[in-house]
């Protein structure tokens, strides 16, 4: 049930041209077979335990009348044993590597996000479209500033004249 | 039987569907639709609301036809992004993602929205009759389906969606369970207790779907694309194949085309739900039917054939229970009994008798409107396969800015743009860990129906699980489901045991 | 920065679009009334109403229908904003928050105002000191019925069913915690039964499985069931007003049936605390004016939605008459969430 990296990625439809992706730790060797599978059993262990721990105010009650913390109750325990089953593999099966997380476009595409939100009501659309649009055109590696706040600017007014006004959605363009 | 004399109530309708007023406000609602359905993340529901206003103004039957319109006009739209950019609108182009988008990095990007447009238009012509010869029985037929049908139904849906995982069966199912424990945040429908609502005002109703799908899909994957070295390279892996399908191709989608618009038929009936559940069975059928099911999730046309047809031929259908009941299947069809309402039609099964011109008006420009979908979308195709050349650099912030509008417009609110952040951020992670966002999704939008069923069913039984298996039709979608978990496990168990011999 | 044709012919296409849907919303918006009745106007700015639910809702249109009188009557544009969420509540909780230089108002009803602060953990907001009433806009009845399997033709009879067949008790109402929540409780005390309320996600899965005989009974509002009826689908059995109501003069009330129960529901508007006296008094009476015209008041009648007239200080009345013969219900009936 666990495949190699190059197979994952074709299977799961990861850009074709993108064959080498951020540099990965070498696969380890020794007690954990399947680097990747611990993780995503850890997740789920914790993601389990979380909502058990924030089900546990709700009320169970019986299969006959399954009160509200019922079902999340049950889920929580199926997911904690998946976790648990992917941590067993883990040590079992030889699985891919870790991959490892590049700061810089989390930071920047993510931060667009909540510019976008921190932006919108208090400034418009305007603003708030040319500073997102701009941070997240900094995450690329290929991104020349002057094209990006160009960008920024062509698509700012495009979204205002798009959505306020010919889609008459509720947004106010200036602040 | 003079009501059920098709043709004359079809001459009566295509009367009024070919004025002038109804041709133009059936243009404007469809071009509408088809633009909201290509931004990410404005969908039907919003356009409608926001337009509601303006239906008062119009005569009612131009009205309805124009809002009709929006709605399925959305699904061809929303077709295109989740071919072109791998972004779902709506639940119904989750599906489509898988294959579709596949095709678009193949440079078949023409093949993929060519097929999708005419598979919805044919599923789209046997709605239209379907509604025209057999509406009110058939919504009579949808009443039969209690909570323990749709229990069974939902169960049978959710294996469904693991059968359209390609990578590793556990870290499938256990992404389901996943997306069912995101499904219940909220409140709940039995007894109003907050679940996992930490007291945020805005997470009472759920998460958002649209914040969901677009930090899943949009937010998550611009970040795994930014990872590599090449991010600047176009969304096209290789040269475009020339823009209209080949014979051969549009011969392999039309079974698929076929199948897809039996399915979504039927289940467009289904009052709450069961529209949602149209493309994912189809592609699954059109998975286990295929000769070679390995091709699925690379690429397979009637991976794109099979759901498109599907999800209009049940947009075309849940329209049965709006207009001969005045019960609406989903959030769309609410608007619409809203809009009708507005204008002082009563919804409801006298519509059909007190104002015939209005209900097969709404009907012969459901045909109409499909016809003007297909001539509307079939030359932009050129248009949005060129839009695939645009550098990546370029193209991915204006879909960061396309979903922040989609998500803050949906209900006015930040909070979702920063849920959306943070899903992308998780769907980036999940990505890492090895899951996969899609059956996530599925279970996201399947659970709290589920788990709404599952209740009401078990009190009306006085808590007696045998009820689901007692009740005929549950007890065969169950058993389908059982039929389909064996398919699935089966090969992933043999192969687990080669592993095991193999090392 | 150098374009290709291509990407010049797309951009083109895409700004002859907009430009399109432009026109046509620019056309739309010439067909609203811009121009206010001779006079000056007696507000400063715009007027907003919130609603707190979807936009076709009874709040919804019945804002909206009162909006397009009270752009004529108040010399401003009058806009409808919806905002949705927790039953309500988030419109309460955004119109608590308003500054006093600004005119927004609320489209209340009893949820929000009544039954959410009791049975709510943290509402967000105090009915009474943080909102003021203004006017009435309409008022509902409340109606029981059956799906057309059942046995029975009164309520007499239903009683009597029910209480043969306890099992069947199953009371379904549009959603958990609303007022046909409780007046389905407080029905099957009074008729002393031990009613299970089953709760929906609004008025529409609820008659689907009405119809559908998945179960019995139903509470609902009167507008939500009658075209059902009319229909044949269902049967209303009584309704839940104090008298037969002129729109459907052949269903008995709850009183005639054995019952001696009367409830309904409302909506009205309610300003912030922070909007000062004197514009309150303006709008208040804009309002009540506007309810009394018999052309606004047909518009209501046709979509359904009885209109009520009132001036501020009746419906202070009206509201804490109101408040009065639920708070105990509510309170008692243990309901939490």
């Amino acid at each position: 049930m666990t495949e190699t990296r190059g197979h994952d990625r074709a299977a799961s439809g990861h850009p074709v041209g993108n064959d080498s992706p951020a540099p990965a730790s070498p696969p380890a060797t020794g007690l954990v077979k399947g680097p990747t599978d611990l993780a995503a059993g850890l997740f789920l262990l914790v993601c389990a335990v979380l909502g058990w721990w924030f089900g546990q105010p709700l009320k169970v009650g019986t299969a006959y009348r399954m009160g509200p913390g019922y079902v999340p109750i049950l889920l929580s325990w199926v997911m904690g044993g998946f976790g648990v089953l992917l941590c067993t593999l883990a040590f079992l099966h030889r699985g891919a590597a870790l991959e490892k997380w590049r700061a810089k476009p989390i930071v920047l595409v993510l931060g667009s996000l909540l510019v976008f939100a921190f932006t919108i009501e208090r400034t418009g659309l305007l603003i708030a479209s040319t500073l997102a649009v701009a941070m997240a055109g900094l995450a690329s590696p290929q991104q020349r500033l002057r094209q990006t706040v160009l960008l920024a600017v062509c698509l700012a007014a495009f979204a205002c004249v798009l959505f306020p006004l010919a889609l008459q959605l509720p947004l106010r363009i200036f602040p | 039987m003079s009501d059920f004399d098709i043709f004359s109530n079809l001459a009566l309708g295509f009367g009024v569907a070919l004025s002038w007023q109804s041709l133009l406000y059936c243009l404007i609602g469809a071009l509408l639709g088809t633009l909201i359905g290509v931004l990410p993340g404005i969908g039907p529901v919003t356009t409608i609301a926001m337009l509601l206003p303006i239906t008062f103004k119009l005569p009612p039957t131009s009205a309805l036809i124009m809002l009709a319109g929006i709605y399925y006009g959305c699904q061809y739209g929303g077709s295109t992004t989740a071919i072109l950019v791998n972004l779902p609108g709506e639940a119904s182009s989750i599906v489509t993602t898988l294959d579709g988008h596949q095709m678009a990095r193949q440079g078949r990007a023409g093949d993929a929205l060519a097929v999708a447009a005419l598979g919805s238009f044919v599923a789209g012509c046997f709605g239209t009759l379907l509604i025209a010869a057999a509406g009110p029985p058939l919504a009579g037929m949808a009443q039969q389906f209690g909570p323990a049908e749709y229990f069974s139904l939902m169960v049978l849906g959710l294996v469904a969606s693991v059968v359209m995982a390609h990578g590793s069966v556990l870290k499938s199912f256990a992404m389901i369970f996943f997306g069912l424990m995101l499904g219940l945040i909220g409140t709940d429908v039995d007894t109003g207790a907050m679940r996992y609502t930490f007291g945020i005002g805005e997470l009472s109703d759920g998460i958002s779907f649209v914040a969901l799908a677009m930090g899943l899909f949009g937010i998550a994957e611009i970040l795994r694309n930014l990872d590599g070295p090449e991010s600047d390279r176009s969304v096209l892996g290789s040269k475009v194949t020339g823009l209209w399908p080949k014979a051969s191709v549009l011969r392999e989608a039309l079974p698929a085309v076929l199948r897809g618009t039996g399915l979504g038929s039927v289940l467009g009936l289904l009052p709450g739900g069961g529209a949602v559940l149209a493309s994912f069975a189809a592609y699954t059928v059109e998975k286990k039917l295929a000769k070679d099911p390995s091709r699925f999730g690379k690429g397979a046309i009637e991976g794109v054939a099979g759901p498109e047809s599907a999800n209009n031929a049940a947009a075309q259908t849940s329209f049965i229970p709006m207009l001969t009941l005045g019960i609406p299947s989903n959030a769309v069809m609410a608007l619409m009994v809203g809009a009708m309402i507005i204008q002082g039609i009563e919804p409801g099964p006298e519509v059909m008798t007190k104002r015939p011109d209005l209900f097969w008006g709404m009907v012969a420009s459901m045909w109409v409107g499909n016809l003007m979908l297909v001539i509307i979308n079939l030359p932009m195709i050129g248009m949005w396969v060129s839009l695939l050349r645009v550098p990546y650099r370029l193209m991915y912030p204006a879909i960061v800015l396309f979903c922040c509008i989609g998500v803050y417009t949906l209900n006015n609110s930040t909070l979702e743009v920063v849920m959306a952040a943070a899903f992308g951020l998780m769907g980036y992670g999940l990505m890492k860990f090895g899951f996969e966002p899609t059956p996530l999704l599925l279970g996201f939008v399947l659970g709290p129906l589920m788990e709404e069923n599952l209740r009401r069913a078990m009190r009306y039984a006085q808590g007696d699980p045998i009820v689901f298996v007692e009740r005929p039709l549950s007890a065969v979608l169950l058993a389908i489901a059982v039929i389909l978990l064996i398919i699935v496990l089966l090969p992933a168990i043999r192969k687990k045991r080669e592993d095991v011999f193999v090392e | 920065m150098k374009m290709s044709p291509l990407r010049r012919a797309t951009c083109l296409a895409l700004a002859g679009s907009g430009a399109a849907l432009q026109s046509f919303a620019a056309r739309a918006q010439q067909a609203r009334p811009a121009t206010p009745a001779p006079g000056a106007p007696l507000l400063d700015g715009p007027l907003k109403i919130v609603v707190g639910y979807a936009p076709g809702g009874a709040s919804d249109r019945a804002a909206r229908l009162l909006a397009e009188s009270l752009k004529d009557r108040l010399g401003v544009p009058v806009l409808v904003e919806n905002k949705t969420g927790a039953g309500g509540r988030l419109s309460a909780q955004q119109v608590k928050a308003v500054g006093p230089d600004q005119n927004v108002l609320l489209a209340g009803n009893p949820a929000i105002h009544v039954v959410a602060p009791l049975v709510a953990s943290n509402v967000g907001y105090d009915p009474n000191r943080d909102f003021t009433p203004v006017s009435m806009m309409t008022r509902y009845d409340f109606a029981v019925a059956v799906g057309a399997a059942v046995p029975v033709r009164e309520f007499t009879h239903l009683i009597a069913w029910l209480k043969a067949n306890p099992e069947k008790a199953n009371f379904g109402v549009p959603a958990t915690g609303s007022l046909p929540h409780f007046f389905a409780l407080m029905i099957g005390e009074a008729a002393g039964l031990k009613a299970q309320v089953i709760g929906y996600r609004g008025s529409a899965p609820l008659a689907t499985d009405l119809l559908g005989g998945q179960i019995p009974v139903a509470v609902d509002t009167l507008d939500s069931l009658i075209p059902l009826h009319e229909a044949g689908k269902l049967r209303i059995l009584a309704v839940g007003s104090s008298a037969r109501l002129p729109e459907a003069p052949t269903l008995p009330t709850l009183k005639e049936s054995g019952l001696p129960l009367v409830a309904d529901g409302w909506n009205a508007l309610f300003a912030p605390a922070s909007m000062p006296a004197a514009k309150v008094q303006v709008i208040a009476r804009a309002v009540e004016a506007a309810m009394r015209d018999p052309a606004l008041q047909a518009k209501f009648r046709a979509t359904r939605m009885t209109p009520v007239a009132a001036s501020q200080a009746q419906t202070i009345k009206l509201l804490a008459d109101f408040r009065s013969k639920w708070e105990p219900v509510v309170k008692s009936s243990g309901f939490r969430e």
